[in-house]
């Protein structure tokens, strides 16, 4: 599970990068674009067919001025201008524009062919407004006779025949009507003094209606032709084209838009899934980690106990081990017992002796009782000692000076060393720092190792028998104890062993002491070890640590 | 345990996925507008100019002093009221404009009145807009001479106009926000309420019987195949001299003669100009782009003869011209007068 840990990050930050491009490419057409693009289609489409009505009314002469032309085209261009400038639309894809484009090129055409239309058309509505009423004072001539009559007959011809042109511009029959005008301009014509009815007639010499006549038949195959053009204009379908191009592609982008809408969604849920994975996780790794602190606050109490009880096997071991050596010293101890014991019974005869011959001064015997009081002192310490050293007693830690405790110690050894000739030396480094340590295991230590010593120089050949007992602080934090013996050594093959328990190299022992004394020195947390002394012999050393607490500690 | 809750998970987002794969995706409705843009279908052939301009007046009004301000041409000699007087036809009434450095103009200059009106500008509708027909004023060398970029610091020292423009324009003074000034100025000159407006409107009596019946001539003689439309012209191109060659006898044609040949270069443009617009034109001679008439009659007459293939007499040269007279509207509430000295 933990070897995964990694992949969380990448995941949450692809999702999150996914979130953020779906929101920004998802999005949909602004609809107030969207429905001013659609407006400006429509009202191109609405303007398109006003134009194309008005045109029709132009030419047919109902509507009679172009100012309504002219606002069409420009309102045309006016809205194609502002669909291709992306007023309306953002971002229009190119086959829009493409369309709009058309629709543009469309309308420049058309707008040239309606310029063309109103001038041709304010031309030949003139012209044909000439000929209307032209014809309408024919009746008037009905009455003239001659050659005036002739020219009345003409123009009766020439009459319905520019209504046909009119009508059928593409017929055959602008031909005819050529002849008709090329007969009448070549009649010569009286000018008419006595007005008659109309004053057009009147104003209207020969001339202008052969003018305007021939202006009616070579326009009005051009304008007429022109103006099929315009009617036929595709402006209509282009922009038909237009709208369908434009709808497929905002239906394109809606769709789009609805599906990274969904998507977004579903990234967005798999971002909440993967969170609440994640969570879920977290819970159930507490719980987990909960549990094994509990697991792990039992398994110390179990070790703590464990370790009472050790501590507890040890004490008992060192206290038999300490019953073992006390019997061993026995002898020793007894001497140094009777010693005290020798010294108050000569005194107190002395005093005796004194007092039946009453000779003795007072202060005499004050002295002599002194040294008895003394001597039954030392006595009585090296008891009190013994019972200690045997007593089985819970461990006590407390501020010790091991300087004294070694020489204590030594002190009840002294008759053992002197009689087996062994010089004892103390190099003590004073002054040690104090240490924490229980005064008994230390002294059982010191007792242990120098026992050993002197086994060591026991044998016949041992020709110099020194021991020396060393004080000194290697480091700030820790005092170390060495003895050092002239005895036979311990090979080195088997230094490593001598500590193990059950290891002896004597008959008579059963090889716990060194175990013991290791142990020991372990719950006071030092070391125990042997080197090779300078010539024969071995030294051993343990180290005991300082104590920082400057009160009374405990263990 | 969180094994489990991760199967769970992942069922739901399956299931989620399955849901909204099944949903139809389908297009958002069309809208769909209308709106309307009527076409003036009037019975007559010419409607009145409205009452309305549908111009900003503070703008316009911040216009109309950059109008009357010689800052604009490059000497400081030359402002647009220079040539059009707005006391006057809003032309200045020379045949060709205003003599300027020396040389006099090329082309008579039309009145500044109702041109918003026109489709295009100019004699030979060469501008679409205002804006276009404005800024190419301020850098011809005959005209103001100048370029925006030494017209803006100009402007710019003149702490009144940063003050209103700044109030007026979001963007304060740049050369958009003066065009815009001054195209809306021009937008707002028109003149409603012509006696001939006045009758178009109802009022019968606004017009004499001999106005009327000028009327009735301009409409059957046919002048007012051209000249119709609210601006009574300015909505479409013609040649000049259909029936006959106006520049008959003439030594040389100069290149204003040519007309809208100068835009397109086809030679069916040559002569054409755009119709004039008709409006006020009692009080803007002389008349024609060459400035060569200078009385409203014999213009009329020039028409009759080029235009329309037919001689009028001075009995019908007449009631046009009276009824003419009634297409002079008002500017600021007053009538413009005939106050120009014809030279």
């Amino acid at each position: 599970m933990t070897r995964k840990n990694w992949l969380h990050t990448p995941i949450i930050v692809g999702l999150l990068a996914a979130v953020t491009y779906l929101f920004i490419y998802g999005a949909s057409l602004d609809p107030a674009q969207h429905v001013g693009t659609l407006q400006s289609i429509s009202a191109l489409q609405r303007i398109d067919a006003g134009l194309g009505r008005d045109l029709l009314l132009a030419r047919s002469g109902i509507l009679r001025h172009y100012d309504s032309l002219n606002r069409a085209i420009a309102e045309m261009n006016e809205l194609v201008e502002r669909l291709q400038s992306g007023q309306t639309a953002s971002a229009l894809p190119p086959q829009v524009m493409q369309r709009i484009g058309a629709v543009s090129a469309n309308i420049e055409q058309k707008e040239n062919l309606v310029e063309r239309f109103k001038t041709g058309n304010a031309l030949l509505l003139n012209s044909w407004a000439y000929f209307i009423h032209r014809s309408r004072e024919l009746s008037q001539w009905n009455k003239v006779e001659g050659e005036s009559a002739e020219q009345a007959a003409v123009m009766r011809q020439l009459s319905p025949i520019m209504m046909r042109v009119f009508r059928h511009p593409q017929g055959d029959v602008s031909g005819a009507a050529a002849a008709l005008l090329d007969r009448l301009e070549r009649m010569d014509i009286p000018e008419y003094l006595d007005p008659p009815i109309d004053l057009i007639l009147l104003n209207s010499p020969i001339e202008s209606i052969v003018t305007h006549g021939r202006l009616i038949l070579n326009l009005t195959p051009q304008w007429d032709s022109n103006f099929r053009t315009l009617l036929a204009s595709p402006t209509a379908s282009l922009i038909d084209t237009l709208r369908d191009s434009y709808l497929e592609h905002h239906k394109r982008i809606e769709y789009r838009a609805s599906l990274h809408r969904k998507l977004l969604y579903i990234v967005s849920v798999l971002l909440l899934v993967h969170l609440i994975y994640l969570i879920s996780r977290l819970q159930a790794n507490k719980q987990a980690l909960s549990g094994l602190n509990a697991e792990l606050v039992e398994e110390i109490k179990e070790r703590k106990q464990a370790e009472k009880t050790s501590r507890k096997h040890q004490s008992e071991l060192a206290h038999t081990h300490r019953l073992s050596m006390m019997g061993e010293m026995a002898s020793g101890l007894a001497h140094e017992l009777s010693q005290p014991l020798t010294a108050i019974n000569n005194y107190t005869k002395g005093c005796m002796r004194r007092l039946q011959q009453a000779n003795g001064e007072q202060a005499e015997l004050l002295d002599a009782m002194g040294k008895v009081s003394s001597e039954a002192h030392r006595a009585g310490e090296i008891i009190r000692w013994m019972r200690s050293f045997v007593q089985k007693a819970e461990p006590q830690t407390a501020r010790l000076d091991v300087n004294a405790a070694i020489r204590e110690a030594i002190d009840l050894l002294w008759h053992d060393l002197q009689s087996q000739g062994i010089k004892t030396n103390f190099e003590l480094a004073k002054p040690l720092p104090p240490t924490l340590a229980d005064k008994i295991q230390i002294q059982q230590i010191v007792l242990n190792l120098v026992r050993n010593s002197m086994e060591a120089m026991n044998g016949h050949d041992c020709a110099r028998r020194d021991l020396t007992i060393c004080t000194s602080i290697p480091a700030d934090d820790t005092i170390e104890v060495s003895i050092r013996d002239s005895g036979h050594g311990v090979p080195a093959d088997l230094r490593e062993n001598i500590f193990d328990s059950f290891f002896t190299t004597r008959t008579d022992g059963l090889g716990l002491g060194l175990s013991i004394c290791r142990s020991l020195v372990e719950i006071h947390g030092g070391q125990l070890w042997v080197t090779a002394g300078a010539g024969t012999g071995a030294t051993f050393h343990f180290t005991i640590p300082v104590t920082t607490e400057t009160s009374d500690g405990h263990a | 345990m969180g094994r489990l809750r991760t199967v769970a998970c992942l069922l739901f987002c399956f299931a989620q996925l399955g849901w909204i794969l099944s949903g139809e995706l389908s297009a958002a409705p069309i809208v769909r507008l209308d709106g309307a843009l009527a076409n003036p279908l009037t019975s007559e052939p010419i409607y009145p100019i409205p009452f309305e301009t549908g111009v900003d007046e503070n703008k316009a009004a911040l216009g109309g002093r950059l109008f009357h301000d010689s800052i604009l041409s490059s000497d400081g000699s030359l402002s647009c009221a220079s040539c059009h007087n707005l006391e006057k036809g809003g032309h200045d009434g020379l045949p060709l404009s205003l003599p300027y450095r020396g040389e006099t103009g090329a082309i008579n200059t039309l009145t500044v009145f109702n041109s918003a009106l026109n489709f295009r500008l100019d004699w030979r509708g060469h501008f679409r807009t205002f804006e276009e027909l404005t800024d190419d004023i301020l850098h011809r060398t005959d005209l103001m001479n100048t370029t925006w970029a030494e017209l803006l610091p100009k402007l710019r020292a003149r702490k009144d106009y940063v003050e209103d423009f700044r109030r007026l324009y979001a963007d304060g003074l740049t050369k958009e926000s003066v065009l815009n000034a001054i195209v809306e100025f021009q937008r707002s000159l028109l003149t409603p309420n012509a006696r001939f407006d006045q009758y178009l409107r109802g009022t019968a009596d606004a017009l004499s019987d001999d106005e009327k019946r000028g009327y009735e001539l301009f409409k059957d003689f046919g002048c007012v195949s051209c000249h119709q439309g609210v601006n009574v012209g300015g909505n479409l191109f013609q040649k000049l001299g259909i029936f006959k060659d106006y520049f008959a006898g003439r030594s040389t044609i100069t290149r204003a003669d040519l007309g809208r040949m100068l835009d397109t270069g086809a030679e069916r443009d040559r002569y054409v100009f755009r119709v004039p617009s008709l409006r006020n034109v009692a009080v803007t001679a002389p008349y024609f782009h060459d400035g060569s008439v200078a009385q409203l009659e014999a213009a009329v007459r020039k028409m009759g003869e080029i235009q329309l293939g037919i001689s009028l007499k001075k009995g019908e040269i007449d009631l046009i011209t009276k009824f003419l007279g009634t297409l002079t509207g008002e500017f600021q509430g007053r009538s413009l007068e005939i106050n120009v000295e014809i030279n």
